[in-house]
C-alpha cells in the first residue's frame, strides 16, 4: 500500500512514537499532516532552533475594524505533527500540511486546531466498562501504556473507527476530510506517503482517497477586503494544559514532556520531585513518609488497572490519597475537564499546576518577527505616541482614538504607558519595551487583535469575582473592544450567576449601567436585565437586623432603581414584590429596610409609604437603627423624602429624645444618612427644623455651611490619614 | 432455613454473586482477603457479563482508590455529605473483602475503649481471673484475631482519647492485653486486618481527629451523584420499592419526580439552572433523603387521598424535611420558590409555585 495513514490523539506521547517508527518504517517520499496548508510556503521557519512549546497562530479579520477570528495551532516536542515534521525531513521526505486554513469556514469558532473531540456516546461507555474516571483517563489506560507498535496500532485503529461511528460527523470535518484526501491522491502517484492526522478523520480517508481527483487542491479564495495571515509565536505549557485553556486537549504538558524524554517510569519519579518541591516551597508539609504512600498507593493503583507503567492518573490519586487530610469540597480535578472549579483544594490546584509545568517556548531568532511589532511601530508613529525619554506627558481623553490605542498597550502589559487620569497618560521609553512587543505578537497580529485576545485571556483567570470582571468589561470598552464575542459575555453572565455579595454585584451593576447609558448596545442590556435578576435575588436574601448600613449595599439598590428607571425592558412586576417584602422584613438590616422603601417611594407616590417610613423611624429600637435606616431610605430616594416635612419631623422628635449617650452611638449613621443630601437640599432640611423650632428660617445655610477653608479640611484630612497609619504600623486599629 | 429479618448485612444478601465471583475470580487476592481487587470492584460496581448488579453509583477511581488503600497498611476514611452512602460503601468493601460486614462500631459520644477493643465477663473475671475464656471481644480484637475488615462509623463523633486509641492499633497492627500473661498478651493482626471508618463532613468541629490519626488514614471524599439521569433513575426505582413495601401501589408521576429531583439538587448544590448561585440549605438534602421524601409523600397522598402525590405533597413534605427547626432554611426555601420556580414553564412547576403558602 502506497498511502499509510496514521490517525493519532494529538499531543499523545504514544502516537507521537508511533509516528517516528512508522516513518523509519516505510521511508516515504511525502509526509502529509493535518495543519494549516497555506503555512506550507514558509514550513522553512518550523525547523529552524526553537525551543518548543510554540504554535501557528492564525487570524482572519474581516475588513478593519471588524471582528477577528484567531487559531492556533500549538506543538510541543511529543506531538505527534511535530514528530512527523521533524523526522520526515530528516528523512529527505518532502514534508507538507494538508489541511484547511484557519480561516476557512470548517474552523470559524475553533481556537485550537488540535482540541480534543468531546468524547460522547461510545467513549463515555467505553470509560465505564473499564471503569475509568472521564476520558483522559480512559486514554491513558488504552494508549499511553507501554505497548508492542503492532498492538497500539490495532487499538488506536478500533478505537477510533468506533468513536468515528458513535459521534457524526459534521460538515465541517466532511469538508475538511475532502481537502486532505486530494492532498493524499496527489502525493500517491509521485510514491510512498505517509499521512497523520486526527485519528477521527482516519477512516474515511482511507476510504475515499482513491477516489478523488489526484490533483493538489487550491487555498479556498478569501474575499474582497480579508486580512489573514500566520505567523509563529512562542508557547506555553500553561496554555497548552487543558485546565486553563478555553479548547482543551491533552493535559499535563510537563508530565508528558516527562515520558516523552525518559520514559513513564522515570516520569513518575521526576514529577513526584516536582510535587514535593512545589509544596514545600508553599511551606506544606510533605515528609518522606508521605511521598512513599503515594508512591506505594500509586503501585497499588497500577496493578489492580493493570498498568505497567504508572499512567497520570495513578500518580494523580496516589499523591491526593496520600497529601489530602481532609473532605474535598469538589470532585478531583483530573477526572473531569475544563477550568479547575472553585473550591478546589490548594493542595490539588499545586499537584495540578506541578503536571502542567511552567515551560515557556523561545522562538529561534532567525524567525521573521510577529507582524504586531511592526503594527505597534506604525501606530505609535501615527499618533504620536512613542515613549520618550524623559517620560512625556500626553493628553488623550476616553473615548478619542489616542485613549484606545493607549488603553490598548495598558491590557497587552506594554511598559512605558501609564494612565494617570481619564485623560492624562505619561510616556516613558523602558528597556523591556522592545521584548514584550515580541512577546505581546503571541496574542495577535495587530494591536488590536492582540489586546482582544489578552481581554480574553484575563477574563479566564477572574474567577468569581465579579468586581474585576465588571472592571475588565469597562477596560475593554475603553480600548475600544466593544465587539467582544459571545462567549466572553457569557463568561460575565456566569460570574453574576455566581456572585453571593449583592455590594460587589451593585458596584459592578452600578459601572456596567453607566456604560450602557453612555453606548446603549443591545447586548450590554441584556446582561443588565440578567444582572438585575440576580441582584434581586441577593438583596431578598440579606439578612442581620443590627447589621450597620453598608453604602455598597445602599449603591446596589440605587443601581437596580436607576437600571429600572433607564431600562425600560427591566420588568417591574418581580423587583416591586421583593422591595414591598423586604420593606417589611424585620431581620433586614435597616439600610435595606429603608433602601427598598426608597425604590418603591421611586416609582410610586403614596400615602402608606409615608406611614411605613414613620412607622419605622418611630419604631426604632436602637439608637444607631434609626440613622441605619435613614441611611438607605436617603441613599435611594432623597428627592422624594425631602419633600415631606412630616418625615424631618419624626426623625427630629427621635433625636431629641437620645439622652447624650444614645446620640453619640447615633451620631455616625445618621451623619451617613444626611450626607446623602446635597449642601442646597440639606439647607432645605435645616430651614424645615428651624420652622419647626421657631427658629429663624434665614440661617439655614449658616448651619449647615462649613466655616473651615478645603486647605484646613484637606489638612485634617492628612492628619488623620497620619494617625491612622501610625495607629496601624503600631497594631492599635 | 432462615427466619426473616429487615435487613440482611450485604454478605447475607447477595452471598449468590459474592459465591460467583469467587469461582470466577482469577486476579490475586491480597494476603488475608476473599477476593482479588478486581473481584470487589466487580462486586460493588457491578459485571453485565457475570449477572452482577451494581450496589454503588459513583465513581470507580474512588472504589478503585479505596480497595488499594485497604490492601496497603494505611486505614481509609470516607468522608461525605451525609446520605452520599459511605456507610454503604463500607459495607460493601467490607462484605467483599472478609466476607463480613458486622464487625462495626458506632461512633458517639458515650463509645469508650471497651466497646472498641475487649472487656470482661466479670463473673468469669472474679471467679477464674483474666484468661481467653472471661475476655470479651469487641469488634476491633475480633478483626485482629481473624484477619477482617472492621468498619468504623461516625467516627468523628467520638471523642479524641477514644479515637486514638486506634493509633497503635493502625501502626504497629498488634493488641497488648495486660491482663493475660504470655503469648496471649499480645494479639498480632493477622493478614488481611485493616479499618473502614467514615465521618460526615456536617459534623467536622464536633470531635475533631488527632493529626497523628489522620496520617495513619487515606481520606477519600465522596460526592453525591452527579449526573442527573442517574439519580432520577435512583430515586425512582428506590421509591418504587419503598413504596411497594409500605403497601402503597402506586409510582410518582415521572413530572412530580423531576420537580421532586430538580429542586433538590439546586437545592443542595446551591445552584439553580445555569450558573446561578444561591446559598445552600443548611439541612442535608441527600439523594437517600429524596428516596424517603418521594416515599412519603406517596404514602401520604394514598392513605389521604387515594391518588397520586402532586407538587403541592412536594411543599409539605419540603417542609418538614429540608427545612426542619432551621427559620433561615425556610426563608431560603420560600426565597427559591417565590424567586425561581415563580419563572419555571410546564404545569407541575406552577403548581409547585401555587402551593408554596404550604411553607408554613
Amino acid at each position: 500500500m502506497k498511502v499509510t495513514v496514521v490517525g493519532v490523539r494529538h499531543h499523545s506521547p504514544a502516537c507521537a512514537a508511533l509516528v517516528a517508527s512508522v516513518l523509519e518504517e516505510v521511508r516515504p517520499r511525502t509526509v502529509l499532516i493535518e495543519g494549516p496548508a497555506d503555512f506550507n510556503p514558509r514550513l522553512d521557519e518550523l525547523q529552524l532552533d526553537h525551543e518548543l512549546p510554540l504554535a501557528i497562530y492564525s487570524y482572519y479579520q474581516e475588513g478593519l475594524g471588524r471582528s477577528t477570528r484567531a487559531s492556533w495551532s500549538p506543538f510541543c516536542d511529543y506531538s505527534p505533527e511535530w514528530v512527523a515534521l521533524r523526522k520526515g525531513r530528516v528523512l529527505g521526505a518532502q514534508v507538507l500540511f494538508m489541511d484547511l486554513p484557519a480561516w476557512t469556514r470548517p474552523f470559524w469558532g475553533v481556537s485550537n486546531r488540535y482540541a480534543d473531540r468531546p468524547g460522547l456516546g461510545y467513549v463515555e461507555e467505553l470509560g465505564r466498562r473499564l471503569s475509568c474516571q472521564g476520558l483522559d483517563a480512559l486514554w491513558d489506560h488504552l494508549f499511553e501504556q507501554p505497548l508492542p507498535k503492532e498492538e497500539l496500532s490495532a487499538r488506536l485503529e478500533a478505537y477510533f473507527e468506533a468513536v468515528r461511528e458513535s459521534e457524526p460527523a459534521q460538515d465541517s470535518d466532511l469538508e475538511r476530510e475532502d481537502f486532505m484526501a486530494r492532498y493524499l491522491a496527489w502525493a500517491a502517484r509521485e510514491g510512498p506517503v505517509v499521512a497523520v492526522c486526527g485519528g477521527y478523520h482516519k477512516p474515511r480517508l482511507e476510504k475515499i482517497w482513491p477516489e478523488v481527483e489526484p490533483t493538489l487542491p487550491a487555498l479556498p479564495n478569501t474575499e474582497a477586503g480579508v486580512r489573514h495571515g500566520s505567523y509563529l509565536v512562542p508557547y506555553s505549557f500553561r496554555r497548552l494544559d487543558s485546565f486553563t485553556g478555553y479548547a482543551s486537549g491533552m493535559p499535563s504538558p510537563a508530565f508528558y514532556q516527562a515520558v516523552w524524554e525518559q520514559g513513564p517510569q522515570e516520569a513518575g519519579q521526576r514529577v513526584t520531585r516536582w510535587v514535593a518541591e512545589r509544596l514545600r516551597k508553599l511551606k506544606q508539609p510533605v515528609s518522606a513518609a508521605d511521598l512513599v504512600a503515594a508512591r506505594t498507593m500509586t503501585e497499588g493503583l497500577m496493578r489492580l488497572r493493570g498498568h505497567l507503567a504508572p499512567a497520570r492518573g495513578d500518580l494523580l490519586d496516589g499523591f491526593a490519597s496520600a497529601l489530602v487530610k481532609e473532605a474535598l469540597e469538589t470532585a478531583l480535578p483530573w477526572e473531569g475537564r475544563g477550568l479547575l472549579a472553585a473550591g478546589t483544594h490548594p493542595v490539588l490546584v499545586e499537584l495540578v499546576a506541578a503536571f502542567s509545568g511552567e515551560r515557556k517556548g523561545r522562538l529561534d531568532e532567525r524567525t521573521p518577527l510577529p507582524p504586531l511589532v511592526a503594527d505597534l511601530d506604525r501606530l505609535l508613529e501615527d499618533y504620536q505616541l512613542r515613549p520618550a525619554r524623559p517620560a512625556r506627558r500626553v493628553e488623550a481623553p476616553l473615548g478619542t482614538e489616542q485613549s484606545h490605542l493607549l488603553h490598548r498597550l495598558r491590557l497587552l502589559e506594554i511598559p512605558g504607558f501609564q494612565r494617570r487620569s481619564d485623560e492624562e497618560w505619561w510616556l516613558s521609553m523602558s528597556p523591556e519595551f522592545e521584548s514584550a512587543a515580541i512577546e505581546a505578537g503571541a496574542w495577535g497580529a495587530t494591536v488590536e487583535q492582540a489586546s482582544r485576545a489578552r481581554l480574553r485571556e484575563l477574563l479566564g483567570g477572574v474567577d468569581g469575582q465579579l468586581d474585576l470582571v465588571a472592571m475588565l468589561l469597562i477596560e475593554a470598552v475603553q480600548a475600544d473592544l466593544t465587539d467582544l464575542s459571545d462567549e466572553l459575555l457569557a463568561e460575565v453572565e456566569g460570574q453574576v450567576g455566581r456572585e453571593v455579595d449583592f455590594s460587589r454585584l451593585g458596584a459592578a451593576l452600578g459601572s456596567i449601567a453607566l456604560l450602557w447609558r453612555r453606548n446603549q448596545e443591545e447586548r450590554f442590556a441584556t446582561l443588565l436585565g440578567f444582572m438585575q435578576d440576580r441582584g434581586l435575588w441577593l438583596f431578598e436574601a440579606l439578612q442581620g437586623p443590627t447589621l450597620p448600613a453598608d453604602p455598597g449595599m445602599i449603591a446596589g439598590v440605587q443601581a437596580l432603581r436607576d437600571l429600572n428607571r433607564f431600562l425600560p425592558e427591566a420588568p417591574l412586576e418581580i423587583a416591586l414584590p421583593v422591595m414591598e417584602r423586604k420593606a417589611l422584613d424585620q431581620q433586614a438590616p435597616p439600610a435595606a429596610r429603608g433602601a427598598a422603601l426608597g425604590y418603591l417611594w421611586s416609582f410610586k407616590e403614596s400615602q402608606t409609604l409615608e406611614e411605613q417610613s414613620l412607622k419605622s423611624i418611630r419604631g426604632s429600637s436602637r439608637p444607631s437603627e434609626l440613622g441605619d435606616f435613614l441611611a438607605g431610605l436617603f441613599g435611594v430616594a432623597r428627592e422624594e423624602v425631602v419633600r415631606l416635612p412630616n418625615l424631618i419631623q419624626a426623625v427630629d422628635q427621635m433625636v431629641s429624645g437620645f439622652d447624650d449617650r444614645d446620640f453619640l452611638v447615633a451620631a455616625p449613621s445618621l451623619r451617613m444618612a444626611f450626607s446623602y443630601f446635597p449642601p442646597r437640599e440639606r439647607e432645605s432640611v435645616a430651614r424645615t427644623l428651624l420652622r419647626l423650632h421657631g427658629g429663624d428660617a434665614g440661617q439655614a445655610w449658616g448651619m449647615v455651611h462649613l466655616k473651615t477653608s478645603p486647605d484646613q479640611l484637606m489638612r485634617g484630612h492628612r492628619l488623620e490619614q497620619r494617625v491612622t497609619q501610625l495607629m496601624e504600623s503600631l497594631g492599635l486599629a | 432455613m432462615t427466619t426473616q429479618v429487615q435487613r440482611p448485612p450485604a454478605e447475607k444478601l447477595y452471598a449468590a454473586e459474592l459465591e460467583k465471583l469467587k469461582k470466577h475470580d482469577q486476579g490475586s487476592r491480597p494476603p488475608g482477603w476473599e477476593l482479588s481487587l478486581q473481584g470487589v470492584r466487580r462486586f460493588i460496581l457491578g459485571d453485565a457479563k457475570l449477572d452482577i448488579s451494581a450496589k454503588f453509583v459513583g465513581n470507580s477511581a474512588l472504589v478503585d482508590r479505596a480497595m488499594v488503600t485497604l490492601a496497603t497498611q494505611r486505614g481509609l476514611m470516607l468522608v461525605g455529605e451525609p446520605g452520599t452512602a459511605k456507610s454503604l460503601l463500607s459495607e460493601l468493601l467490607a462484605a467483599a473483602v472478609s466476607g463480613r460486614s458486622t464487625l462495626t462500631i458506632q461512633g458517639g459520644a458515650s463509645v469508650t475503649e471497651d466497646q472498641i477493643r475487649y472487656s470482661w465477663n466479670y463473673a468469669l473475671l472474679v471467679a477464674e481471673g483474666p484468661s481467653q475464656k472471661s475476655l470479651v471481644p469487641a469488634p476491633v480484637y475480633l478483626a485482629m484475631k481473624e484477619g477482617r475488615i472492621v468498619r468504623f462509623e461516625e467516627v468523628t463523633r467520638c471523642p479524641l482519647e477514644v479515637q486514638d486509641t486506634l493509633l497503635s492499633l493502625l501502626s504497629d497492627r498488634v493488641m497488648a492485653i495486660p491482663e493475660l500473661e504470655g503469648d496471649e498478651g499480645m494479639l498480632f493482626a493477622r493478614p488481611g486486618f485493616n479499618l473502614i471508618a467514615t465521618a460526615n463532613t456536617r459534623d467536622r468541629g464536633v470531635n475533631e481527629m488527632s493529626a497523628a490519626l489522620k496520617r495513619r488514614l487515606n481520606f477519600e471524599t465522596v460526592f453525591p451523584i452527579a449526573d442527573y439521569d442517574v439519580e432520577m433513575e435512583l430515586v425512582r426505582r428506590e421509591s418504587k420499592r419503598l413504596l411497594a413495601d409500605s403497601g402503597v401501589p402506586i409510582e410518582l408521576p415521572a413530572e412530580v419526580l423531576e420537580v421532586l429531583v430538580t429542586t433538590f439538587r439546586e437545592l443542595r448544590d446551591g445552584q439553580v439552572g445555569e450558573g446561578h448561585k444561591m446559598e445552600r440549605l443548611s439541612t442535608v438534602l441527600s439523594t437517600a433523603e429524596a428516596v424517603s421524601v418521594a416515599h412519603g409523600m406517596g404514602v401520604r397522598s394514598w392513605f389521604l387521598r387515594q391518588e397520586k402525590p402532586n407538587p403541592a405533597d412536594l411543599v409539605e413534605c419540603l417542609s418538614g424535611t429540608a427545612a426542619k427547626d432551621d427559620p433561615d432554611d425556610l426563608r431560603r426555601l420560600r426565597q427559591y420558590l417565590e424567586q425561581r420556580v415563580k419563572k419555571r414553564k410546564g404545569r407541575h412547576w406552577k403548581d409547585l409555585y401555587e402551593a408554596r403558602h404550604l411553607l408554613g
